[in-house]
């Protein structure tokens, strides 16, 4: 973590520096994760590779603004979720899981499609913090910075989230587990 | 104790951000409640069915190329190289061999 922080301070020193090669580095260090940050927005993979080209592109755009102050990692998810937004508005297909198949798997597949539907389906401000915080591993202090809230109100938009995805789910859940 | 604080010591105990000695009574607390238990089990079975349903949403090496493509295209052409100069070599048409 320490040296993902220093290679960080580097590689966005050089970029603001002028050395436009260096966003290639920072896509190594961040690409993955912002690509299933982005796929779990928006459910389809074509656009979350849209959505992490166009999310780095805006970095390379703006590196003379770039400061190594540790809220990078923020900011970078901020754009990201700033171009999911405004994908979103956009009419969309749900893609479903490349295990989405009939088979012995059945019941796991069928939850699968049903969480992934179920999560799509609940309102912005209780699926950002489930996605950010359960999926993506992400503090509550930091994935409050990223939605721009209080970490109070972040709690509690996850706390009131987990719930509206349990109970969407319902039977789907007791009969795959 | 409110429903909202009582869902917040769930929430916590989930989150393992309950202090010992709190998890230690929140965990006797499920023993004597049934409802206690089965709230607190049907959210670990939501989350679990998270992880399962997001789990292995790794980018393909296809996917991981062209990303990578399209910034460094967009890095060389912002310090005025050209995006991408094809040997004359390359520029040649692969031909099937005659039998």
């Amino acid at each position: 973590m320490q040296q993902d922080s220093s290679a960080e301070k580097r590689l966005l020193d050089a970029l603001a520096n002028g050395d436009a090669a260096a966003i290639g580095a920072i896509y190594e260090l961040y690409g993955e994760r912002i690509f299933r940050y982005t796929f779990r927005m928006l459910n389809n993979r074509a656009d979350a590779e849209d959505a992490t080209s166009e999310t780095f592109l805006r970095v390379l755009r703006r590196s003379r603004d770039l400061r190594a102050d540790g809220a990078f990692r923020t900011w970078l998810f901020r754009i990201a979720r700033n171009l999911c937004i405004d994908k979103l508005r956009q009419p969309m297909l749900l893609e479903l899981p490349v295990d989405a198949t009939v088979g012995s798997g059945e019941d796991k597949a069928a939850l699968r499609i049903a969480v992934r539907q179920a999560l799509s389906d609940l309102p912005t401000d209780y699926r950002d913090p489930l996605i950010l915080c359960d999926l993506e591993d992400i503090s509550a202090r930091e994935a409050a910075e990223i939605l721009n809230i209080s970490v109070p109100a972040l709690k509690s938009r996850l706390y009131r989230g987990r719930r509206a995805l349990r109970d969407k789910l319902g039977a789907s859940l007791e009969k795959a587990l | 104790m409110n429903v909202n604080d009582a869902r917040k010591l769930i929430d916590l105990f989930l989150d393992d951000e309950l202090p010992a000695e709190l998890a230690s009574e929140f965990k006797q607390a499920m023993f004597d409640s049934p409802e206690l238990r089965s709230e607190v089990a049907s959210l670990r079975q939501s989350r679990e069915a998270l992880w399962l349903a997001y789990d292995g949403d790794w980018m393909t090496e296809d996917e991981r190329c062209r990303v990578l493509c399209r910034i460094l295209g967009e890095a060389a052409i912002s310090q005025g190289e050209t995006a991408y100069d094809p040997a004359p070599a390359q520029l040649q048409l692969p031909l099937r061999k005659e039998a």
